[in-house]
């Protein structure tokens, strides 16, 4: 009987799943709420609390970056989880950065910014800014050089995300051009990353495993 | 109790049976609770800690036409349903694996 049960369970599981697929694949002229759908999901146990907030996490997100660019129209943006164990950068977020740099962030080394006796790269545990990525004689901007002028980027500032004394990653804000950044624009940002660490700290570890699943 | 009732369409007593654990709200309460209490349905649900959702606000234009796709009235774009489109289908073939394995196992 039990068995019968999870079968069963399995079966509505992906035809609800389907349902929403070609929902958001075909429209239908009404106005459709998805985290209602997906939160209804959710509540029916059909995904788990993981999926539903990742999925959550991807849109915030998205959403943030938008505000970002509208804002600072000649600012782009990423997310990056750090998995300190591996010493591996992962990209979390729905990133308005080249194709080419988020494939290189899908699981990227950096252990070559991991200076001796210190355990993390500089930029995953505080604010850390290259105003002119060709000039600078910093070991990040020389480590990386070739991929952020394939990317096109001239400067970039990274602020951490941080869960009580750990890091769990960084936004990193990037422009084409040389630039220095404002105290006006450090202090959006800063207050971006208190919030999103807290949307993220808990889903970190599910999301590199899908990236890691996705690579 | 008698306000909050009001702004979500249902009974004091109503209200009243959530707050003390009587009664369980469903899906479309709970989303008129989060709007009228300033806060997320997955605050309300114990999913996060996090009282808002300063990124997720709905679109500025109160007039304008509700968004075809939106979260809670912020609208989706095209980027974003794609984002959740793959996530969903992420899901279903882990799903589908999943069962394929057990059947073979």
């Amino acid at each position: 009987m039990e068995e019968v049960i999870i079968s069963l369970k399995k079966f509505k599981t992906s035809k609800e799943l389907e349902k929403l697929l070609a929902r958001l694949d075909g429209g239908g002229g009404q106005e459709y709420n998805v985290s209602t759908n997906l939160l209804r999901l959710y509540q029916e146990d059909l995904i788990g609390r993981a999926e539903y907030l990742a999925i959550r996490a991807k849109v915030l997100m998205g959403h943030y970056f938008g505000r970002m660019r509208q804002r600072y129209p000649d600012l782009r943006g990423g997310l990056y989880f750090y998995d300190m164990d591996a010493l591996r950068i992962w990209n979390a977020s729905v990133s308005h950065l080249p194709d080419m740099f988020n494939e290189y962030t899908q699981g990227l080394s950096v252990e070559q910014d991991v200076p001796d006796h210190y355990p993390a790269p500089v930029y995953t545990s505080t604010v850390f800014r290259i105003e002119d990525v060709l000039r600078s004689d910093h070991p990040v901007a020389a480590n990386h050089r070739e991929m952020y002028k394939q990317a096109a980027i001239q400067s970039f500032v990274t602020l951490p995300l941080l869960n009580g004394g750990e890091s769990i990653g960084y936004q990193f804000i990037s422009a084409r051009c040389p630039r220095a950044f404002t105290e006006a624009e450090l202090t959006f940002f800063s207050a971006a990353s208190e919030y999103l660490v807290r949307e993220l700290a808990s889903i970190k570890s599910f999301m590199i495993r899908q990236l890691e699943q996705s690579r | 109790m008698e306000k909050l009732g009001a702004a979500v369409g249902v009974a004091k007593t109503t209200i009243s049976g959530y707050e003390n654990g009587n009664r369980e709200p469903p899906l479309a309460v709970i989303t008129k609770l989060a709007h009228a209490l300033r806060t997320t349905a997955d605050y309300l649900l114990g999913i996060t800690d996090a009282e808002e959702q300063p990124f997720l606000s709905p679109t500025a234009d109160a007039s304008a036409e509700a968004p075809f796709f939106h979260w809670n009235g912020a609208e989706l774009d095209e980027q974003e349903l794609r984002t959740i489109r793959d996530f969903i289908a992420s899901i279903v073939a882990k799903n589908k694996r999943r069962t394929s394995e057990e059947r073979s196992s």
